[in-house]
């Protein structure tokens, strides 16, 4: 038995009070502190012994370690979510468009609203175009905000960017705790969710087969009248990558001529501006559709 | 008789071969990963920039596969308004990459389509970092 683990017992049995801190902790996590009456009784001296002994062999271990440890135990972990989240929870961000008269006083440019647009990639400046991040102007057609990879336009809480290598445009991510939420529309609207969202845009950073950013219209992640965002404190925020709430659960139900695409399609398409209801017919035979066009 | 025996037999072992190829060549979901090519319906979509990209970007690639070596530029874009053609086109692409040996070739023409839609793809600081940083790599 060495010097040290001499000392220590003869604290503990002197004052029982100072068995606290490293001590009380290291013991612990050797399942030997779990009664008070060990400590003092004969089992502490093989305690302190094992104790002393392994506080010889290792350094000790940074606090951050012992965080990690407890992450596990809360239901929204926040650290290493890529471990945590599985495949099929959503690890989801909200992405908006500005809009110039959320920013300027006119219709003329101001330096707030370029700003986010150097944030954001592009800005509503009206007249249907967008202005991007490289000071050029685009049209946008008859989208009311502008339209993403796929060329459709986005719409508001339906559309959603995800990772091309994973997903097809046009795939559709069911979501059902979303199903019949309420959701306040930019324009101060409130529609009832379908339970369904359509990939029509990616982005450089989201990459994975969970990963997606939820278009939310010209709301900011931050704006209290976002239902997807940071603000909102219910079951449907969605601006926390880290989150891997039950909510944020998902199915894909892959573009193809199947019951299962043009059912959920079919739902989505009151949303989706000037889209046309989807048929077995349609997507199995339509061969012409687009000839002639672009 | 004798060659009437022979002949039923080289028919038979024909047959044997057919179906062998038939339970060897399982058909390929194109609608899951990966993507070497845009369906019909997502490549219709896309904005008139995107197509040019695509269609023109993709054509020399087409060069490597040897069932569709002969395609000009132009069968390729009449190929983008004539579902049929495409699905041709798509299938022999997406034969022709269930060999492995192929990887970096298919992996090039899945790039292609991945190029086309970060056109328009959203474009915020973060995403721009990204892709820059991929792009170093």
């Amino acid at each position: 038995m060495s010097k040290w683990t001499i000392i220590i017992a003869a604290l503990i049995y002197v004052t029982p009070g100072m068995a606290t801190g490293p001590v009380m902790e290291k013991l612990k996590t050797m399942n030997m502190a779990s009664s008070t009456p060990k400590l003092t009784g004969p089992g502490a001296m093989e305690a302190l012994e094992q104790f002393a002994n392994e506080m010889k062999a290792e350094k000790p271990a940074p606090p951050r370690t012992e965080a990690k440890k407890e992450a596990p135990k809360t239901k929204v972990s926040f650290d290493n979510s890529r471990r945590h989240c599985s495949p099929t929870v959503a690890r989801s961000t909200v992405y908006f468009i500005p809009h110039i008269k959320d920013y300027c006083s006119g219709s003329r440019i101001c330096s707030a609203f370029k700003k986010e647009v150097k944030m954001q990639g592009s800005g509503i400046i009206g007249n249907n175009k967008v202005l991007t991040y490289t000071g050029a102007k685009k049209n946008v057609g008859n989208c009311d905000t502008s339209f993403g990879a796929a060329g459709k336009c986005l719409t508001p809480y339906i559309s959603v960017a995800a990772d091309d290598r994973h997903f097809n445009m046009g795939d559709i991510i069911k979501m059902p705790a979303m199903k019949g939420l309420e959701v306040r529309l930019p324009n101060g609207k409130r529609m009832k969710h379908p339970g369904y969202f359509i990939v029509q845009d990616t982005g450089g950073a989201i990459n994975g087969v969970n990963r997606f950013d939820f278009f939310t219209g010209t709301l900011d992640s931050h704006d209290p009248r976002n239902t997807f965002g940071t603000e909102v404190n219910n079951g449907s925020r969605m601006s926390v990558k880290s989150d891997c709430s039950d909510h944020k659960k998902f199915t894909v139900i892959r573009r193809k001529n199947s019951e299962a695409y043009i059912a959920a399609y079919n739902e989505l398409r009151p949303f989706l501006k000037g889209e046309m209801p989807l048929t077995p017919r349609v997507a199995s035979a339509d061969r012409n559709r687009g000839r002639g066009t672009n | 008789m004798r060659s009437l025996i022979l002949a039923a037999v080289v028919l038979f072992s024909m047959m044997g071969v057919n179906h062998a190829s038939a339970e060897t060549s399982t058909p390929v979901d194109m609608s899951a990963p990966p993507f070497w090519m845009p369906s019909y319906e997502e490549f219709s979509d896309l904005q008139p920039d995107q197509k040019s990209f695509y269609v023109n970007t993709l054509h020399p690639a087409l060069s490597q596969i040897p069932a569709l070596k002969t395609k000009t530029l132009d069968q390729l874009k009449e190929a983008g308004k004539w579902q049929e053609s495409w699905d041709y086109i798509r299938t022999k692409i997406y034969q022709y990459c269930q060999n492995k040996d192929v990887k970096k070739n298919c992996e090039a023409i899945a790039q292609v389509r991945t190029q086309a839609l970060a056109m328009h793809g959203n474009q915020k600081l973060e995403n721009r970092e990204a892709a820059a940083k991929r792009k170093k790599k």
